[in-house]
């Protein structure tokens, strides 16, 4: 039974098997056995172990007996015989002691033996494989070693980071101006300078907003005018500098904008804005561009309406010489007419472009004015016009003062009353009225109203440039209008005309300051 | 000069100017129809047959156009685009006499199709020579298609 057991146990075992008895013959043996003895298995069967060993017979008899007395395998080493003279085969065995069945009195030792050889092969593969993990083991340990000293001086490179990002933020809140950074994906604001909450009206630390919601005004979403693309490069890197002028639509303040992408503390790109407000220089170079184009406009009329009469006069001069051969002394009469008329309006002219001039400034300091008064003493100084032309006119009492050039306002009652009788038209009793109305926004509008000849929508800016008549036989040089707006234009208010058209008469209406306005240099 | 009548649409503010124009054209025989108005307002309204000239039949369109730059109501440039971009008046030729020597004026008048730009001369002597040259060639030597 224990043999049948053994031959169906060992028979796929690649290592040599043998079933040995208490006194050491050799019972059954597996095919591996007789491969590695180079022997007929049956061959094997009841020889003595000690004869196919050349280890020692007392060494083979002593394994032995420890094998039936261990519970636990008993390794060794064994020397075996082979069928080739001089051949031995070293082995390392285990012997495991079998307790038999009920037909076996004693028990027996089941031998196991490897090749010395075969299991060296296996032990250097072993050691190598110790090796490398021994080597892997110390490659880990400089690895954990070297991750440690590399966070440790990320650690020291964070606080340094950190004490710098704080220096920074220290210095960008001293500067007088706009400073901010925004996240470039979500458009959060990371960092607000005191100027730029003082300046924006930010009274929290302002992180953590939208940037577009917080610091302009009215915006649906990310502003249109945004710089956010000029700022990184096709990789997504950050790009130079990016300059622009831009009126904040929060405050109105134009600002020099220097705007960049840079790298912040928690290694996102960001937005970074340094705004300097330059207000005051865009306001000094619009009233400058205003100054030019008024000059520029004024240079040319001046040129054009001075030259006209000098032509008419030369003109005229030189027909003179003519007419005096042919003794045309009516032509020359009448012509001697068109010269004199040519000068006197080149007087007129020059007179104008002077007071013009005068009025470049306002002169006099801002006082209360009650345009009631005023009109009241235009009136006064226009009665012999008003009487020659049959005229009503009509002053509401006690409109608004203002507060106001009274010189120049006066003269500019006196200069709306004028043109209203002047242009009068065919009315047998032309009806003027001066009075106060209160516009839709509140303000005070005065105007000077008449039902003369009216004036078409078309023509109503025409009206108020330099030396602009719309008829030309008219008297005047056509600068009064130009003189008024500007006047009224230098007190910071408005002037302009309205009228139902042709012979529906004309409402001139302006305004002026309230309250005294304290003049900025 | 021919025996030709041929119209010129005087378009000039300044009396005095008008005058000028109107002897210098008379004593060189240069012998036409000049008619004048007095702001661009008025020019349109001949040209197009309107406003005061909707019944008129002699109404005739001019052979030349002789226009004033600033001028009351509409002024000359404006005058100059409505008829420049009018089919049926674009071909009238069309010069400008002023007596604006501006760059701006010069550039803008030829950017809108405007065929001569004359400065007024203050020389009386230049003056007339003008005219008469001005004369000679449009209605002299030019042909246009309305002839």
């Amino acid at each position: 039974m224990l043999r049948q057991c053994f031959d169906e146990f060992t028979r796929s075992v690649v290592h040599a098997c043998f079933l040995i008895s208490p006194g050491g013959i050799i019972l059954r043996s597996n095919a591996a056995a007789a491969q590695m003895l180079g022997q007929d298995g049956d061959l094997l069967a009841d020889r003595n172990i000690t004869q196919l060993t050349t280890t020692p017979a007392e060494m083979v008899v002593h394994y032995l007996k420890r094998c039936l007395q261990s519970r636990e395998p008993v390794p060794g080493a064994l020397r075996w015989r082979t069928d080739t003279p001089g051949h031995e085969v070293d082995c390392y065995c285990h012997g495991y002691r079998l307790l038999i069945s009920s037909d076996e009195q004693e028990p027996v030792v089941l031998l196991h033996c490897q090749l010395r050889e075969k299991a060296g092969n296996s032990f250097a593969a072993l050691n190598q494989t110790l090796e490398n993990l021994r080597l892997s083991h110390h490659k880990l340990i400089d690895k954990s070693n070297q991750l440690t000293a590399e966070i440790l001086e990320r650690e020291e490179v964070q606080k340094k980071l950190a004490e710098s990002h704080e220096r920074l933020t220290t210095v960008l809140d001293g500067l007088d101006a706009v400073v901010y950074v925004a996240d470039m994906q979500t458009y959060e604001l990371m960092f607000l300078n005191k100027y730029a909450k003082d300046n924006l009206g930010i009274t929290d630390s302002g992180v953590g907003k939208i940037c577009w919601q917080t610091l302009q005004k009215d915006q649906t979403g990310p502003c249109s005018f945004c710089t956010n693309p000029r700022l990184v490069d096709a990789a997504g890197n950050p790009a130079d500098v990016y300059r622009w002028e831009f009126q904040n639509t929060q405050n109105n303040c134009w600002y020099d904008i220097r705007d960049r992408a840079i790298r912040w503390i928690d290694g996102r790109i960001v937005r970074m804005e340094i705004a300097t407000d330059i207000t005051k220089r865009k306001k000094s170079e619009q009233v400058l561009e205003q100054k030019n184009a008024e000059l520029e406009n004024f240079t040319y009329t001046i040129s054009h309406d001075l030259k006209s009469p000098i032509i008419t006069i030369k003109g005229f001069l030189g027909s003179l010489v003519s007419d005096a051969g042919t003794g045309d002394f009516e032509r020359m009469e009448a012509d001697v007419k068109r010269i004199a008329r040519a000068a006197d309006k080149m007087q007129a002219l020059l007179d104008d472009v002077l007071e013009l001039s005068r009025i470049g400034r306002l002169v006099n300091p801002a006082a209360e004015l009650s345009i009631t008064e005023a009109a009241n003493e235009a009136i006064e100084d226009l009665a012999a016009f008003i009487k020659e032309k049959n005229a009503v006119i009509t002053v509401e009492a006690d409109m608004p003062p203002v507060f106001v050039d009274c010189h120049r306002i006066r003269e500019v009652l006196q200069n709306l009353i004028e043109n209203a009788l002047k242009y009068s038209g065919s009315q047998a009793e032309p009806r003027i009225e001066v009075g106060s109305k209160v516009l839709a926004d509140g303000q005070c509008a005065y105007y000077v109203k008449d039902n003369g000849i009216g004036i078409e929508a078309k023509f109503y800016d025409k009206i108020f440039g330099l030396f602009e008549k719309l008829d030309p036989r008219s008297a005047g040089t056509g600068i009064g209008l130009a003189l008024v707006k500007r006047i009224i234009e230098l007190h910071g208010g408005k002037i302009w005309v309205e009228s139902r058209g042709p012979d529906q008469g004309t409402t001139f209406y302006f305004t002026l300051p309230r309250q005294r306005i304290v003049q900025e240099d | 000069m021919s025996g030709e009548s041929l119209n010129i649409l005087l378009v000039e503010d300044n009396e005095d100017h008008a005058e000028l124009i109107q002897r210098s054209f008379r004593e060189n025989q240069i012998a036409n129809k000049i008619y004048w108005v007095k702001d661009g307002e008025e020019a349109l309204d001949y040209l197009f047959q309107r406003g005061v000239y909707a019944d008129k039949a002699d109404c005739l369109l001019p052979h030349l156009i002789l226009l004033d730059l600033r001028l009351p109501k509409v002024d000359g440039i404006e005058v100059l685009k409505t008829i420049k971009t009018d089919d049926q008046l674009k071909s009238i030729p069309v010069v400008v006499l002023t007596s604006s020597e501006s760059e701006k004026d010069i550039r803008k008048v030829y950017q809108y199709y405007a065929n001569s730009y004359l400065v007024k001369p203050i020389d009386f002597q230049q003056f007339t020579r003008l005219m008469r040259d001005l004369g000679f060639y449009w209605l002299g030597w030019n042909k246009n298609p309305f002839r």
